[in-house]
């Protein structure tokens, strides 16, 4: 079966569409202070709010807008961020990961005209990357010396609820997030995933991984709606682990600069909602609600997940394969399932993160991939907006792709010093549009050399 | 945990069916077994109980954080298990795949849990200076992982999956459906685990050790006149509730037809080890099992079919080997 969309291309049925976007970051509570901060970023980050950071550069792109209440029965409030830190019983600092992304999962949902209580809605699967789940929790329990054992385990809020065990001996697993948004859905009314949640940690590719497991899931036929996205916030272990190694720019995130040091991380999630074909074809002639980002329709708005290519460099703990050769590998493979060529790419949001070495073979790629068209084809540079946000990064990449699409233009870019002659990207200081493709490349890649690339096919206009 | 007889589904919307498991490898503190994998252990391991310049080599290893030896052991022994005739020779089970095409997926829950809190009581009393570097990066835990992909030129993919419990069952469940998508041929699935910092409460279910699987089509391991372990299928479904059984996690009622099979419920630890244990013990079995296991909101469960006639024996009395037992001598089989 198949059906065309406004272009005339015909769209197979198992086809994965992206109805919706949810996005909490260090620029606002929601996708749309997102989308507006994209290109009046500031780019600064702030010190940490943690006396026990005992690093040299304790540097975050923070979220400080008011969160949404935790959503486990006797969690935290909304409080703005600031307040005094509660620890992992409760307080305004209390598992802020996982209402981030329970905070931009609902979002997405909404965006999307799903309401998960409606039964021609069916089963919502969800999928969440995160590198370090709710570690912030565990090590703000022994920070306040707290910990000990069973401090931080049974009979704490929540117990029992998705972020909790189940089990008696009072066990506090760290990566609950995707738990914690199937529940979040749940209470919403919606019937339960036709899989489990589903966590994937792998590092700072962890979301771009997460997104396409969830379309793998429409591809291969076994869901038809799935949130997927990714979600990470403060750990006093990753960030003094990278301050360990040398990777923390001493003034701000500056992917390509001249002058960057290393990369700088951020807090926040994003989560899309993707639909199969056939179930946005199915509830299309229903009228939606208007989206805050101003679509016409909820099915599909934002276009649809045209292709990933997954590689390994199976080279080294912590840094690329100087070549590039499968991050190469991945954007090829990204390129063919979508069945597109490089030139139909209108803009790419790289994975871009300030560490030498990425940026350097990333924009090396990127050049082999487009050849003479390389200086003329936009970046988007995220993480000089935002920060590293970890095993979100991949999601925010794609929420900002999905948004450059539907609005039909590239954000300026927040400005660098003098882009590094061996980074030969176009980060363009001012907004760009319509690209001259249709198409969006994100890449995401990690620790242990895992990349995954994604392209995004914008909405029919 | 009790046996039931149940039915196998008529079909799987999971798992390619064609994917067979050809070896297994596990590394636990009281066996390197398969068979003997489903014992119940006492919590915690005995010290010294595992010995890298023993078991892995005297260079390159030392350092690494314990699971990742764990792991590192076990999908040695996967390998070496998964080997066919002529295959020593060759160089390898995986010397006939590009690296391009070998896939790898890893769950678990806690390999870092301990690590994290050394870390992090470092960085509170000291600095962060004081982190030993070759330990560093491990803080992220896809490295565990990763490290067994990098041993083992394995560059199509490495998942690193952390669900708790479940981790196992999704690692599979998502890398046969990657195999399924053309995103490699062959696929090696490990679950590994350290005991759990004492800040995440649980230490009486921890669990300590690792298992892999190699999987690969039939007709691969055919090929190279290798005998296929068994097929596993996994599935998991959103719901609360504790390990299930049939009609819990979705697949149809008992006794509609098909073969029959013997339940595990695996009962509930602070890791994503057990499930995986079991699995790796039906695999050694005779008769096809489901194992079934229980994270928060979650369910999930692996139909294991052993070929026939690559049974093990089983040098325990406790754990699933009793089960059956018991089972067979009700007459419900």
């Amino acid at each position: 079966m198949a059906r065309t969309d406004g272009a005339g291309e015909a769209l197979m049925m198992d086809e994965v569409m992206i109805s919706g976007v949810g996005v909490v970051s260090c620029l606002g509570p929601d996708a749309g202070a997102f989308w507006t901060g994209l290109g009046s970023a500031d780019g600064m980050p702030a010190r940490a709010d943690d006396p026990d950071a005992h690093m040299r550069l304790p540097l975050m792109y923070k979220v400080t807008a008011p969160l949404g209440p935790d959503p486990r029965p006797g969690g935290a409030g909304g409080a703005p961020d600031g307040a005094p830190d509660g620890g992992p019983d409760g307080g305004p600092d209390a598992d802020r990961a996982r209402r981030f992304a329970v905070a931009a999962a609902l979002e997405a949902l909404r965006d999307a005209g799903i309401d998960p209580a409606d039964a021609a809605t069916g089963p919502i699967s969800v999928v969440v990357g995160t590198g370090m789940g709710e570690a912030g929790s565990h090590e703000r329990a022994a920070g306040a010396g707290t910990a000990g054992a069973g401090t931080a385990g049974a009979g704490t809020a929540g117990a029992g609820t998705a972020g909790e065990a189940p089990g008696e001996d009072g066990w506090r697993p760290t990566f609950t997030i995707a738990a914690a948004v199937a529940e979040a859905i749940a209470d919403s009314g919606g019937a339960g995933g036709a899989h489990a949640p589903v966590s994937v940690s792998n590092a700072c590719a962890a979301s771009g991984f997460a997104i396409s497991a969830g379309a793998d899931l429409i591809r291969a036929g076994e869901a038809d709606v799935v949130v997927a996205g990714g979600a990470e916030a403060y750990s006093r272990v990753a960030l003094g682990c990278f301050n360990r190694l040398g990777a923390i720019d001493p003034l701000r995130c500056r992917p390509f600069d001249a002058d960057r040091h290393g990369t700088v991380f951020g807090e926040g999630a994003a989560m899309v909602v993707l639909e199969s074909a056939r179930h946005a074809a199915a509830r299309a002639a229903a009228a939606g609600p208007e989206s805050p980002h101003g679509a016409p329709g909820p099915a599909g708005r934002y276009g649809r997940l045209a292709g990933a290519g997954w590689s390994c460099d199976a080279y080294h703990l912590t840094a690329p394969e100087p070549g590039g050769t499968q991050i190469e590998r991945g954007m090829l493979g990204a390129l063919a399932e979508a069945g597109i060529g490089a030139d139909d790419v209108g803009v790419v949001v790289p994975h871009g993160t300030g560490t030498e070495l990425n940026d350097v073979v990333e924009s090396e790629v990127l050049r082999r991939l487009f050849g003479e068209r390389a200086p003329r084809v936009p970046l988007y540079s995220l993480k000089a907006a935002i920060g590293h946000t970890g095993g979100a990064a991949g999601a925010l990449a794609v929420a900002a792709a999905a948004l450059i699409l539907r609005h039909g233009h590239v954000p300026a870019n927040v400005a660098v010093g003098e882009l590094d002659p061996d980074c030969p990207v176009w980060l363009p200081r001012v907004a760009e549009g319509p690209p001259s493709g249709r198409y969006a490349l994100v890449n995401a890649y990690a620790f242990g050399g895992n990349n995954v690339s994604l392209v995004l096919a914008g909405p029919a206009r | 945990m009790s046996g039931q007889r149940g039915t196998a589904p008529p079909g799987t919307d999971l798992v390619s069916t064609d994917l067979v498991v050809t070896g297994v490898g596990v590394c636990l503190p009281w066996t390197d077994r398969a068979a003997d994998a489903a014992a119940e252990p006492a919590p915690g391991a005995p010290d010294g109980w595992f010995d890298p310049k023993v078991r892995l080599g005297r260079r390159g290893y030392k350092y690494l954080p314990p699971a990742c030896q764990y792991l590192l052991a076990a999908g040695r022994a996967a390998l070496a298990d998964a080997a066919g005739p002529g295959d020593a020779e060759a160089g390898g089970v995986l010397a006939s795949v590009d690296p391009s095409a070998r896939g790898v997926a890893v769950g678990t829950n806690c390999a870092a849990s301990r690590l994290h809190a050394e870390m992090n009581r470092t960085i509170i009393e000291t600095d962060a200076d004081e982190i030993s570097p070759a330990l560093a990066p491990f803080f992220s835990i896809n490295l565990f992982g990763s490290r067994l992909g990098a041993e083992h030129a394995c560059q199509a993919f490495n998942l690193t999956l952390t669900s708790p419990r479940l981790a196992g069952l999704d690692a599979f469940a998502l890398g046969a459906r990657a195999v399924r998508l053309g995103r490699a041929e062959v696929l090696l699935v490990g679950v590994t685990e350290d005991a759990v910092a004492p800040g995440e409460g649980g230490m009486a279910g921890a669990e300590v050790g690792a298992v892999v699987l190699v999987c690969e089509p039939e007709s691969r391991a055919r090929a190279r006149g290798a005998a296929p372990r068994g097929r596993v299928v996994t599935r998991t479904r959103a719901a609360a509730g504790p390990a299930a059984g049939w009609p819990e996690v979705g697949w149809p009622a008992p006794d509609s037809g098909g073969p029959p099979a013997w339940v595990t419920r695996v009962p509930p630890g602070s890791g994503a080890l057990a499930p995986m244990r079991h699995l790796a013990a039906a695999l050694a079995g005779t008769v096809p099992v489901l194992v079934t296991a229980a994270g928060p909101g979650a369910l999930g469960a692996a139909l294991v079919t052993p070929s026939p006639g690559t049974a093990a024996p089983s040098t325990v009395t406790g754990g699933i080997a009793a089960e059956r037992g018991e089972a067979l001598a009700g007459g419900t089989r």
